[in-house]
């Protein structure tokens, strides 16, 4: 209140403030005055923030606040494990958005369910099976995706916010990080529609093999800071097998069934999974 | 101590206040002296106000159902026209959402998978709400409604091509493969008509997603891509 008096008075202190602002941060006490005026400035922004409640659609914007290059680069950074100033916490950190999150998650549910009624009906394509699609893919496939996502994220957070003094990762974080972490198989399942087996091994593996090293990379410096190392080994060990057998699952139980709903087919399919395994 | 910035404040605004007080004052008595008489007519030929009243049902259905296929017609013609901002109703996609929900409803008579009445019409109309909260939350300046009034408008393309389906699976059946090629050059031509026409409308400049448009308009292709597909997969 009282700053902005003298600053009226003051007039030409504010004129050599707005002609040389880079100055200001180097002189903390070349002016005082003006320094407490940015500050009391800072405030009234935060107090405009903090106006919207949680059931407005406004206070949800700041998670949203990405553009689309942003949204590209973080993608990429989500497929390519990579280190320092490139890697993906880098690209969230100053705003980790809940956009890419959850369209990621919903075009995979889509792809994968979509993909799995692809497989069977080109197996079932002119014979005289009345097929029929596969509405319990999409179920299963948005349940097993949205509990992966979510559930695992909160289970992560309370484990390190339990165990550290000082919580290296905000949830939205971690929720933002795992989100994105399931991009790699967007691609994938649609590549997976080559019926061929190998080609499905090695493209499974490739995709583990990327999500998982993004997520260790992002994840490890944060989790080795607990004390007892075993734990931490384990709770990383934890993340990537789940990771790993999410993969699988997806190909295993979505892309390899001929045709769903049909008794005799499914043994069948069991028994060729089976030989793929042992194949493998 | 902010009393004397605000002091000025309140100077500047209060003189910019009295030119704009100066006209209205001079207004009204302008228009009480020259327009009473008008007003006073209108009122007592009861035709411009109270006419939706006394007019038979008929024409009031017959102008409600000309409005609506007059906006229907702008979602084949796209040409940047607000028309569906403007006024927008819920009517148009209602009723779309009905015709493609019914022509997409499978044969109970086979203990089958396929959608259901209801589950296709929760699918879009869920679909097209999660959509506009989207365009919301990317902070695009648009209402709920006028949102889902533009989705909804534009499904027209794609309920068209799910009769035409209907009709080419009820001639040729469904093992045929030049007939389900055709059938799926069909759906693809009119997914892009309807994500074509609906971001006209709602990735236009005046929605002020500046450099958003591409996260903004990837809902609206994934919404009506997944209502292509079940098309393709409807057979018989």
């Amino acid at each position: 209140m009282n700053n902005i008096q003298l600053s009226n008075d003051g007039s030409g202190q504010t004129h050599i403030f707005t002609s040389f602002p880079e100055t200001h941060q180097d002189q903390p006490n070349y002016q005082n005055i003006d320094s407490e005026q940015t500050t009391s400035f800072l405030d009234e922004n935060a107090s405009t923030e903090k106006t919207y409640s949680i059931w407005q659609i406004e206070y949800y914007q700041k998670y949203f606040n990405i553009n689309t290059t942003d949204f590209i680069s973080r993608i990429i950074g989500s497929m390519v494990p990579s280190f320092g100033q490139n890697s993906l916490l880098n690209k969230i950190r100053p705003n980790p958005d809940l956009y890419g999150p959850f369209w990621i998650t919903t075009t995979l549910i889509c792809t994968i369910a979509i993909g799995g009624n692809i497989v069977s009906f080109i197996q079932n394509f002119g014979q005289n099976y009345t097929w029929q699609t596969d509405f319990h893919k999409v179920t299963s496939s948005a349940f097993t995706i949205v509990s992966y996502s979510v559930i695992i994220p909160a289970i992560l957070y309370v484990i390190m916010r339990s165990r550290q003094a000082r919580t290296e990762m905000e949830f939205i974080e971690i929720l933002c990080i795992y989100g994105y972490s399931l991009a790699i198989y967007v691609p994938v399942s649609l590549l997976w529609l080559i019926n061929v087996s190998l080609m499905q091994w090695i493209l499974v593996i490739v995709a583990i093999t990327l999500s998982g090293s993004v997520l260790f990379l992002t994840f490890w410096p944060a989790i080795s800071q607990d004390q007892n190392r075993n734990i931490a080994l384990s709770v990383m060990s934890v993340i990537l097998i789940l990771n790993a057998l999410l993969g699988i699952g997806f190909m295993l139980f979505f892309f390899h069934y001929p045709s769903p709903g049909n008794k005799e087919s499914i043994t069948s399919s069991v028994a060729a999974i089976t030989a793929n395994n042992t194949r493998v | 101590m902010t009393n004397s910035g605000e002091d000025k404040m309140q100077f500047l605004n209060s003189a910019g206040n009295f030119s704009d007080l100066e006209g209205d004052l001079i207004a009204p008595n302008q228009s009480n002296s020259n327009f009473k008489p008008s007003t006073t007519l209108n009122m007592g030929s009861n035709q411009e106000i109270i006419s939706t009243l006394d007019e038979p049902v008929s024409i009031t259905i017959s102008r409600d159902l000309k409005a609506v296929a007059y906006k229907l017609g702008h979602v084949f013609f796209p040409k940047q026209s607000t028309l569906l901002l403007k006024d927008w109703d819920l009517w148009g996609p209602l009723t779309l959402c009905v015709i493609l929900s019914i022509s997409l409803e499978g044969n109970y008579k086979v203990n089958s998978n396929a959608p259901e009445f209801a589950s296709v019409f929760a699918l879009i109309s869920f679909g097209a709400i999660v959509v506009t909260i989207n365009t919301k939350l990317l902070s695009g300046k648009i209402s709920f409604f006028q949102s889902i009034c533009v989705l909804g408008y534009c499904l027209l393309p794609l309920v068209i091509v799910a009769i035409l389906n209907d009709l080419i699976l009820f001639i040729t059946g469904n093992a045929s493969v030049i007939s389900f090629g055709f059938r799926f050059i069909l759906i693809v031509v009119s997914c892009f008509w309807s994500v074509f026409a609906s971001t006209a409308f709602l990735a236009a400049d005046t929605i002020n997603l500046s450099d958003r448009k591409a996260l903004a308009t990837y809902p609206v292709f994934l919404f009506y891509f997944v209502i292509s597909w079940l098309i393709i997969l409807h057979t018989n």
